[in-house]
């Protein structure tokens, strides 16, 4: 069984990175399987707090478009020279959607490739990244692959999609019918922890005090990390984001979270566990390594025998008080240390409602669709003079669409060609007399 | 004949205000290696009842019958100098009503509920006063303020001096010391957060100043005027005790009300399973 | 030294990274219909600061001469907020050009896949209006 992980659905897809989940059948190491990979240590000794402890305080960002796998094509190549870095890197022209300019992109365009719901421009989206030449996050396996799940896990995992299938990725029609269809994040109760990049709003605070370290994520979560030896919680208290306890090893700090609860999750932003897979087992065990004066490296070791055949370790590096930029004419116009915002997400969740309700509405109107004779689906297999007899020349033609307007003036209509045929329609369950003729 | 609350709380309401002690006993305050200001490091938590009313308020049933005494109303004195809230005529109107939407009692996401009944961040002051401990983090030049309710929390800004940029449900915290009194001055508030579970309100207009005065290495008087001229005839100030949680391995818990709530709001919305 | 990347051109949220949906957090298709492509010209009238999206409120003017109102969602406020921009930089009154995908429910709501000015320029130019330099 493939598992998909598939950047969420509408995004364009970034230098083919397109990660495939080596086949989760089981392989040949035992359960609990050990690993002799170590952390390395601290090469930077940071300014200590009043109290003596390093002082690792302030907003740390986390940016980047290092994949969590290695792909498959790079097996075997841990970092990427400096040369092939530039080659990698290709500045930005704009952030608007492929037809957006009507160019040569747009005319070679393919019709899976229009036909997405893509999510608002990249104007949302810093484009500027940590620094980091590696080509995958993950440090231990050193095929920076994630180690196979236990074939337990594997049916827990299978179960879920079954029981969840809007959260799988490749769904062509992702129905929300139930407030658990959604991730953690989504429904506003909390991101994985921990997180790992999150495109926006990805930076924690790092706040210290005698005998406490706390983490301000501006996504919803905030842990509050003992360092006086106290023992966990025990049982699930520690809830979706687990219970953490400190301490200082040298400079580094090491915490360790156990005591999460079960409840499965979708994949969620910013997950390092993908959806199906219960938490309750984990054992987590993070390294915040400083290098540099803005710089950590962050160590994340998983260990769940129930989960995976063995432990396993990514690393992402951190910075401090970065100055973020963005890529589009309207540059920034201000440029400032990151600024962490309130991020009340429960308080203007308004896309639960709107997409529970719309599955509802949804599943009404296609028990009333027009009969598919009088309806745009009918178009399908028609030609391009077909269309243009039926309703003039297109309004807008971008690469292999074309668009004309319908009659509340709001609603647009697609039609896609391949081989001068059409392919598919947007939408396709309404009356053929709704499109406006374009004379 | 029963007394409607109002005119109850009318005759009672210059008596019993809560006193509470201002003097600091300095011998006894903890103070902070590098400034040598009050050290508030620590677990806080107030014993007022004030979340349910700021005013004097009896004890009284449950609005949910069925929840027996879990949801009874809890008696308590007034926690506002002077003991009532100075209204403008027209703006207690607008109280009134808040009180009758308080609780909708039928499900679906209610707006003109109580804020806290939909687990909706609550603002300052009332953060303090939930019935939920909250812990500041203190250090050189940095202060935190983290709310066990829900995801809660404020960065506070020493010697802040910026604007708040955009209103936010919980504020914008700019803060001084006042000799050894923390003075943290809140502006951008989003007027969408009421002060406790009786309606009372502000609008965007409203300016909070709290004074934090440690009294002893337990004990923090917690006093906060409250201002705002679309609502009030004057500002106003409400004053309680923090205490500190003294339990050995006493943390903040989750509660993440959020997902408490999803029945309450979308159970009428879910839509049977396909096949 | 430090290098920094710029990435291509990236019609989404999208950056891709992590085991799972890395960035664009939820599922649009749950909220939005593939099968509902909008586009429309309107009048901001107002804009919902709030999270995990913005709204812009936007009156269109319909062929029969109504008026509608179109709530149209965008990306987190705190990306305004870290760009420098306040809420007068998109005051009522802008005209704006959307095109994006209508609401499963039905309903006038939309997210913005491409929200601009009517010369075409992606929205949010800054308080020096239309002629804030171009990068």
């Amino acid at each position: 069984m493939r598992h998909r992980f598939l950047i969420a659905a509408g995004s364009l897809v970034v230098v083919g990175v397109m990660m495939w989940l080596a086949d989760a059948a089981v392989a040949g190491q035992a359960p609990g399987g050990t690993t002799t990979f170590k952390v390395p240590a601290s090469t930077y000794a940071p300014p200590r707090t009043p109290w003596g402890d390093p002082d690792l305080q302030g907003v740390w960002d986390n940016h980047t478009t290092v994949p969590m796998q290695r792909p498959a094509n790079l097996s075997g190549k841990k970092t990427f020279t400096d040369a092939e870095l530039a080659a990698r890197a290709r500045t930005s022209g704009d952030n608007d959607p492929l037809c957006n300019k009507n160019d040569e992109r747009c005319a070679k365009a393919t019709v899976a490739e229009l036909d997405r719901l893509d999510a608002y421009n990249g104007f949302w989206t810093p484009q500027t990244f940590v620094s980091d030449n590696r080509t995958a996050l993950i440090e231990d396996p050193p095929d920076g692959r994630i180690p196979p799940l236990t074939p337990e896990a594997l049916a827990i995992q299978q179960a879920y999609l079954r029981a969840h299938p809007a959260t799988e990725p490749s769904a062509a029609v992702i129905e929300i019918r139930h407030w658990e269809d959604y991730d953690l994040a989504e429904r506003c109760i909390a991101a994985q922890v921990p997180t790992t990049t999150m495109g926006y709003n990805s930076a924690q605070y790092l706040m210290q005090s005698p005998g406490w370290v706390m983490l301000a994520h501006e996504r919803l979560n905030t842990r509050i990390i003992p360092l006086d030896g106290r023992p966990h919680l025990g049982g699930t208290m520690g809830g979706w984001i687990g219970d953490s306890r400190g301490h200082w090893e040298g400079n580094t700090l090491v915490v360790e979270t156990t005591g999460y609860t079960n409840k499965q999750s979708g994949g969620s932003v910013g997950a390092f566990a993908d959806a199906g897979i219960p938490f309750g087992n984990f054992h987590v065990v993070e390294h915040f390594v400083p290098v540099g004066p803005n710089r950590i490296h962050y160590y994340v070791t998983i260990s769940d025998p129930q989960t995976w055949t063995r432990p396993w370790t990514f690393m992402q590096p951190w910075e401090k008080d970065r100055v973020l930029s963005y890529n589009d004419n309207v540059g920034a116009t201000k440029a400032e240390p990151y600024q962490m915002y309130e991020y009340a997400c429960h308080e203007g969740n308004n896309a639960m409602g709107n997409s529970l309700r719309g599955t509802v509405q949804a599943r009404q109107r296609a028990a009333s669709r027009p009969a598919d004779a009088e309806s745009t689906k009918s178009l399908i297999g028609k030609t391009e003079a077909d269309i243009r007899a039926m309703y003039g020349n297109p309004v807008t033609i971008a690469g292999p669409r074309w668009q004309y307007s319908t009659a509340n003036g709001i609603l647009q209509f697609f039609a896609f060609f391949e081989n001068g045929k059409v392919v598919l329609v947007r939408p396709d369950d309404i009356r053929l007399t709704e499109v406006v003729p374009n004379r | 004949m029963r007394m409607p609350l109002s005119a109850l709380v009318v005759a009672v309401g210059l008596v019993a205000a809560i006193q509470l002690p201002v003097q600091t006993q300095d011998g006894r305050i903890p103070r902070t290696s590098w400034d040598k200001k009050p050290n508030l490091n620590g677990i806080w938590q107030t014993l007022s009842t004030a979340n349910w009313d700021l005013e004097d308020h009896e004890g009284g049933p449950s609005p949910v019958v069925v929840t027996g005494v879990w949801g009874a109303r809890l008696p308590g004195m007034s926690v506002v100098e002077g003991g009532k809230i100075p209204y403008k005529p027209e703006a207690l109107a607008r109280r009134d009503q808040n009180r009758k939407n308080a609780l909708p009692g039928k499900p679906g996401r209610d707006l003109n509920a109580d804020p806290e009944l939909n687990c909706f961040l609550p603002g300052v002051p009332r953060s303090t006063y939930l019935p939920h401990p909250f812990q500041i983090f203190q250090s050189p030049n940095r202060m935190w303020i983290v709310y066990q309710f829900s995801y809660a929390r404020r960065e506070i800004f020493m010697n802040g001096k910026k604007e708040a940029p955009i209103e936010s449900w919980m504020g914008w915290s700019n803060a001084r010391w006042d000799g050894d009194t923390l003075v943290i001055d809140v502006t951008g508030l989003n007027g969408q957060t009421w002060f406790d579970r009786a309606g009372n309100f502000a609008t965007e207009a409203l300016h909070v100043v709290e004074r934090y005065t440690m009294i002893d290495n337990d004990h923090i008087v917690y006093e906060a005027t409250i201002e705002d001229p679309s609502v009030f005839t004057r500002p106003w100030k409400i004053s309680m005790p923090l205490y500190r949680r003294i339990e050995k391995n006493v943390q903040l818990l989750q509660f993440r009300c959020a997902e408490y709530v999803e029945q309450f709001f979308y159970g009428e919305l879910v839509s049977p399973p396909r096949n | 030294m430090r290098t920094i990347l710029t990435v291509a051109g990236l019609g989404g949220l999208l950056v891709l990274v992590g085991a799972a949906q890395a960035v664009a957090h939820h599922s649009f298709s749950a909220e939005f219909d593939i099968n509902r492509p909008i586009q429309l010209t309107g009048t901001v009238t107002k804009v919902e600061w709030i999270n995990p999206h913005a709204w812009i409120h936007v009156d269109v003017k319909k062929p029969d001469g109504t008026i509608e109102t179109w709530l149209v969602e965008t990306g987190t406020p705190n990306t305004l907020l870290r760009r420098g921009l306040r809420r007068q930089d998109l005051p009522a009154g802008t005209e704006v050009k959307v095109t994006g995908y209508q609401a499963r429910d039905g309903t006038a709501k939309a997210n913005g896949t491409n929200v601009t000015l009517p010369d075409g320029r992606a929205l949010f130019i800054g308080s020096t209006g239309p002629d804030a330099p171009t990068k």
